[in-house]
């Protein structure tokens, strides 16, 4: 900090940062018990590895070579796929909606309460979009940009996830 | 109704189950991403460090660094959960210690955050806002804690003028370097109201001004005027401390 100029804000409380964490230190093995506690508590509700792996059970897809120029928009690619786990049953339905996005209908069995991500699938790993679902099961997510995802639904109850398969959109 | 353009959908994807496969792809399993069952963890040993604990990045740097890690661990990599929580435990241990708890109930406020937190991951719609929701469920659980414990010292006014540091002496920071210990004086030397304003808002990327005003017994408006002020003071005392120090 010179001393013939003001500290700004950000300078300032990055100054405070630095006196507290070597004044206020985190406790020894404070992470580690951290992180032992969060992973059990991952594991009892079914988290982590116990994620449920859903499994492709049908599929199909409406794009056929000649068609792809001729047919309108939405029938150009337009497919879909159900997944089923555990007496979960997924079933989803894909189609552009631009050149370059694609539009996700969906309906869970039984419908309860969730969250929807579609994830990203390749190096990137980014969740892209989230939603969330009611006792109806349906969900739907737009605009989602084409490449490989999975979808992760996650029950409001804290029971265990379920994960799809990676798909092409 | 719905219901019967999903059950028709159903009978069709039957029906059609013979066609042309040659969309979707579906890549299973999918490469480098099978899950790895983690050692069991040993009590009072540091497993996952990559990190130098008690770091003073920005928070915003954190917050990307635990979106990132949360971001990994939904995608099935079960070992991110450990990173997130090496990454965001210290901001986590500051946020807390800032309304004065000792360190035990420190420790069970952070430890509650991550039981809330496995819980209720799936209420974080928006991955990057989670740094955001574990330091505002822990500044939550430490305001409640402090005051059912008669911890929250009333902040009505800023008579509390300087008052001495109290958690740890100034001299014996010396050791651990000079303009720490100056800087820990200064803070620790401000009104009650302003030392855990500015220590909060010092560890948060976007501190919510809501619920700091609820907290601090403020009107909403006056939160950016008061942090204002409070680092105005800082300042101040900062500059007569270094002045004292330095043969000017």
């Amino acid at each position: 900090m010179g001393r013939s100029e003001e500290p700004s804000r950000e300078e300032l409380l990055g100054l405070v940062r630095q006196a507290y964490v070597a004044g206020d230190p985190v406790p020894g093995g404070l992470i580690s018990r951290m992180q032992a506690a969060a992973a059990g508590a991952a594991e009892d509700s079914g988290l982590g590895l116990d994620l449920e792996l859903m499994l492709l059970v049908e599929s199909s897809g409406a794009e056929a070579a000649g068609v792809r120029s001729a047919a309108p928009l939405e029938a150009r690619s337009a497919y879909t796929l159900r997944f089923a786990q555990s007496g979960v049953d997924v079933l989803v339905r894909v189609a552009s909606d631009t050149d370059t996005t694609a539009r996700l209908d969906g309906w869970v069995v039984p419908g309860t309460p969730m969250t929807v991500r579609a994830i990203r699938a390749d190096s990137v790993r980014t969740p892209i979009v989230a939603v969330t679902l009611g006792a109806s099961g349906r969900f739907e997510l737009t605009s989602l940009p084409a490449g490989l995802i999975r979808l992760r639904f996650e029950p409001a109850d804290g029971s265990a996830a379920f994960l799809t398969p990676t798909f092409e959109i | 109704m719905y219901h019967g353009w999903g059950m028709g959908l159903l009978g069709a994807v039957t029906a059609t189950m013979t066609t042309t496969m040659t969309r979707p792809r579906v890549i299973w399993p999918p490469t480098g991403s099978a899950p790895i069952r983690r050692p069991p963890v040993e009590e009072g040993t540091v497993t996952r460090v990559r990190r130098e604990v008690g770091h003073a990045d920005t928070p915003a740097t954190v917050w990307s660094r635990a979106t990132a890690d949360f971001d990994r661990w939904l995608s099935g990599d079960s070992t991110a959960l450990d990173e997130l929580v090496a990454t965001m435990t210290p901001i986590l241990w500051q946020i807390a210690r800032s309304y004065r708890l000792t360190q035990e109930q420190a420790e069970d406020v952070v430890q509650n955050t991550w039981l809330t937190f496995v819980r209720k991951h799936s209420s974080i719609l928006d991955t990057a806002a989670v740094g955001a929701w574990l330091t505002l469920t822990t500044r939550r659980e430490a305001w409640r804690v402090a005051k059912r414990s008669g911890r929250d010292v009333p902040v009505e006014d800023e008579a509390l003028e300087s008052r001495a540091p109290t958690q740890r002496s100034a001299e014996s920071l010396v050791v651990e370097g000079d303009l720490n210990s100056r800087i820990w004086a200064a803070v620790e030397g401000l009104p009650e109201r302003c030392r855990r304003l500015v220590r909060v808002v010092a560890f948060s990327d976007r501190p919510d001004y809501a619920g700091l005003a609820e907290e601090l017994d403020m009107p909403i408006g006056s939160i950016g005027p008061t942090r204002g002020r409070c680092l105005g003071k800082l300042r101040d005392s900062l500059r007569a401390l270094l002045d004292e120090g330095e043969v000017s």
